[in-house]
């Protein structure tokens, strides 16, 4: 680890200097802040030769100064907001919709047509309140472990709440999209935070992007928790498209009830470096869990997933299946671990992470299961393989009539599309397939 | 249609077409007949263009132009079809995508108009009818889980479809029951017509009962070592290949 209280770069006194002028106030939100930014200040930033760490190396995070920047005034914003293509954020006025742009709430970009009972709602105001679900919910013992996790407790200023109250079935999904900007010379950053709260027997869909300009230079630290009580159905999505200068960490927990059943999507589309945690902890009998990914990579690209899902009690079902499509010089990086507590009986997990790599490509795919099964009536199965196109299959589609580019992006498409398929959100499994389309098409 | 002049084809450094004639003439049906390793589905991949096998010397003329420089997409777009001896499985590809975007692939090269969903949709039932098959089989991906008599009939019924002027057809009759043969044989026999030619690839006589040719070669060692008409079709399979070891070369 390297100390950062010890460190010569001027990292830490920019860290220190922002702390420091934080409002101190409020008296709740100040302790938290603190006891997060203490133990930041310990733990430093993970070191590449860290367990955990060793295939991802942070040191163009860790040695860069990055400072929030201001939002660019609205007639900027707006225009090349619109010419992203973002599929997971509905523009439409009647759209449940959470725009931050630098890690502030931006209502004018923002719409809230509140269903009764229903909270979804920015975090600054129930900070300032401190909300009860916040004081619950906004710092977990467990988290404590990780630097980014801490660095972005103690900056925590802003944010979505989704708190769906027991029995309501939410059939609209809601978008939440944090956009952050920077440049090489002015480094941006942000810490989106995301608490999801589905009470029992409810069910939410939400659609969470993460996205910067091409050529915007900045962190976006994030961190979302999901809690899915008895019987509550989530689904999660989350879409990564970061521009490729932009640095990308984010940390997702979910906790789940009785038979709740949580399907947790991970797209990750840009970004030059990445890093996504993932722990689901199915926390009650009969809970399920799937971790659906897809990471389609190229030039310099470098995305790292690390997941863990924790069967904590028995006759829990997990399905993960992570699949990356590598190009360029890219490098993926798969670390799936799955905890079997001792209590956890009657377990069956299932691992998958298939990756492609193309043709004349340099890039690489480190994947790892890790099972770690401390109960004895238990079914885990896990399997990664590394492929390139098929020439049979590519021969075939030629042999009638289409062109070598269209069949490989055919192919290409074919390899993702199981995972694109598993998303339920209405409209935007098409609008995926339309991004990724576009480019395949390169 | 198809002219075939002194082919030589290798693999791997292995030569198995040996200076291969044969000539084609539209409105015709050809059978190549020949054992096991005799050079009869490398003729139909190389005819094809598959480019794991290289071609060391002759020329392969169809409709008058040099077949051999054309990609293989080329080739199918200018009329050439092959129906693979063994189909290929892709997942996540829906039959009725791949056969609308090879289709109008193969009229946009020829200057015709690409078809829509509706029009493509009122050909396939058309030519589905023609194979006996279900109208599932349209969103299923192309081939996966398929029987491999249903992969062999999926290829007929591509051919129905794209209605090309060369069809190739590798071992078509392999790994069908013979009532799937007789399906099979009807839909080609539909499409024999006086400017298309087939040329059929086939180890055993079983299916040239069905589809009757207008001429049988036999290949061996990777050359055309006894030409006739279709009763030679039925001399091999009461004589096997062996009657024809030591016999000289080919009468085209």
């Amino acid at each position: 680890m390297l100390a950062l209280k010890d460190s010569t770069t001027g990292v830490f006194a920019s860290y220190m200097a922002r702390f420091s002028g934080l409002d101190p106030r409020n008296a709740w939100l100040h302790a938290m802040r603190q006891r997060a930014f203490d133990r930041f200040s310990e733990m430093g930033f993970p070191h590449h030769k860290q367990e955990g760490w060793r295939q991802t190396n942070i040191t163009a995070i860790s040695q860069s100064v990055f400072e929030p920047r201001s939002a660019p005034p609205p007639a900027q914003l707006v225009p090349r907001l619109r010419s992203l293509d973002l599929p997971g954020v509905d523009w439409s006025p009647s759209a449940l919709r959470l725009v931050f742009v630098n890690g502030s709430f931006a209502p004018g970009l923002s719409a809230l047509d509140l269903p009764p009972g229903c909270r979804i709602t920015p975090l600054a105001p129930l900070l300032a309140a401190e909300d009860a679900a916040l004081v619950a919910h906004a710092e977990y013992a467990d988290e404590r472990e990780q630097a980014f996790v801490a660095l972005n407790t103690a900056f925590l200023a802003d944010g979505a709440l989704v708190e769906i109250p027991d029995g309501i079935e939410l059939a609209a999904p809601i978008s939440i999209l944090y956009l952050t900007t920077g440049s090489k010379e002015e480094k941006g950053i942000s810490h989106p935070r995301t608490i999801i709260l589905a009470g029992r027997a409810s069910a939410v869909s939400v659609v969470e992007t993460v996205a910067g300009f091409a050529g915007d230079v900045y962190l976006s630290n994030s961190v979302t928790s999901i809690d899915a009580g008895d019987d509550a159905r989530v689904e999660y999505v989350r879409l990564q498209q970061d521009s490729q200068t932009a640095f990308h960490v984010s940390k997702l927990r979910t906790r789940q009830g009785r038979n709740s059943r949580v399907v947790a999507h991970n797209i990750a589309l840009g970004g030059g470096l990445v890093r996504n945690n993932v722990h689901s902890i199915l926390d009650g009998e009969g809970a399920e869990c799937t971790l659906n990914g897809l990471y389609a990579l190229d030039a310099t690209q470098h995305v790292d997933n690390s997941t863990i899902l924790d069967h904590a009690q028995p006759l829990c079902t997990s399905r993960e299946y992570y699949k990356g499509v590598l190009d360029g010089k890219s490098v993926g990086v798969f670390n799936g671990r799955i905890i079997v507590r001792q209590d956890a009986q009657h377990t069956d997990a299932i691992q998958s992470n298939k990756n492609l790599l193309l043709s004349g490509s340099a890039a690489t795919i480190s994947s790892q299961p890790q099972l770690e099964i401390y109960a004895d009536d238990v079914r885990c199965t896990h399997g990664a393989t590394v492929g390139q196109l098929d020439a049979e299959a590519l021969f075939y589609l030629r042999s009638r009539g289409l062109g070598l580019d269209e069949s490989r992006k055919l192919l290409i498409y074919a390899f993702a599309a199981d995972v694109l398929g598993r998303v339920q959100v209405p409209g935007l499994r098409e609008a995926l397939e339309g991004v990724l389309w576009q480019k395949w098409a390169e | 249609m198809l002219e075939i002049r002194d082919l030589h084809a290798e693999v791997g450094g292995r030569e198995i077409l040996r200076g291969l004639d044969l000539n084609l003439r539209a409105g015709e049906v050809h059978a190549i007949m020949g054992p096991n390793g005799s050079g009869k589905s490398t003729l139909a991949q190389v005819l094809a263009g598959r480019d794991t096998y290289g071609v060391t010397a002759g020329t392969v003329r169809y409709q008058g132009e040099d077949l051999l420089p054309l990609s293989p997409e080329d080739r199918a777009r200018a009329g050439v079809f092959l129906a693979f001896q063994y189909p290929v499985e892709i997942p996540g590809v829906s039959n009725n995508y791949f056969l609308r975007a090879s289709l109008n692939a193969i009229r946009k090269y020829q200057g015709q108009e690409e078809l829509d969903a509706v029009d493509f949709l009122a050909l396939v039932q058309k030519k589905m009818k023609l194979l006996h098959m279900d109208d599932a089989l349209m969103k299923r991906a192309v081939n996966e889980g398929f029987s491999g008599g249903e992969k062999k009939r999926n290829e007929i019924f591509q051919m129905a479809v794209l209605e090309p002027k060369l069809a190739i057809l590798d071992e078509t009759d392999s790994g069908l029951d013979i009532d799937a043969l007789k399906t099979v044989a009807a839909g080609v026999n539909a499409l024999r017509s006086p400017d298309r030619a087939i040329l059929l690839v086939t180890h055993y006589q079983r299916l040239l009962t069905y589809i009757v040719p207008d001429r049988v070669h036999v290949l061996a060692q990777g050359r055309i070592v006894k030409s006739g008409g279709k009763e030679l079709a039925l001399e091999l399979e009461s004589k096997g290949y062996q009657w024809l070891e030591g016999e000289q070369a080919a009468v085209c």
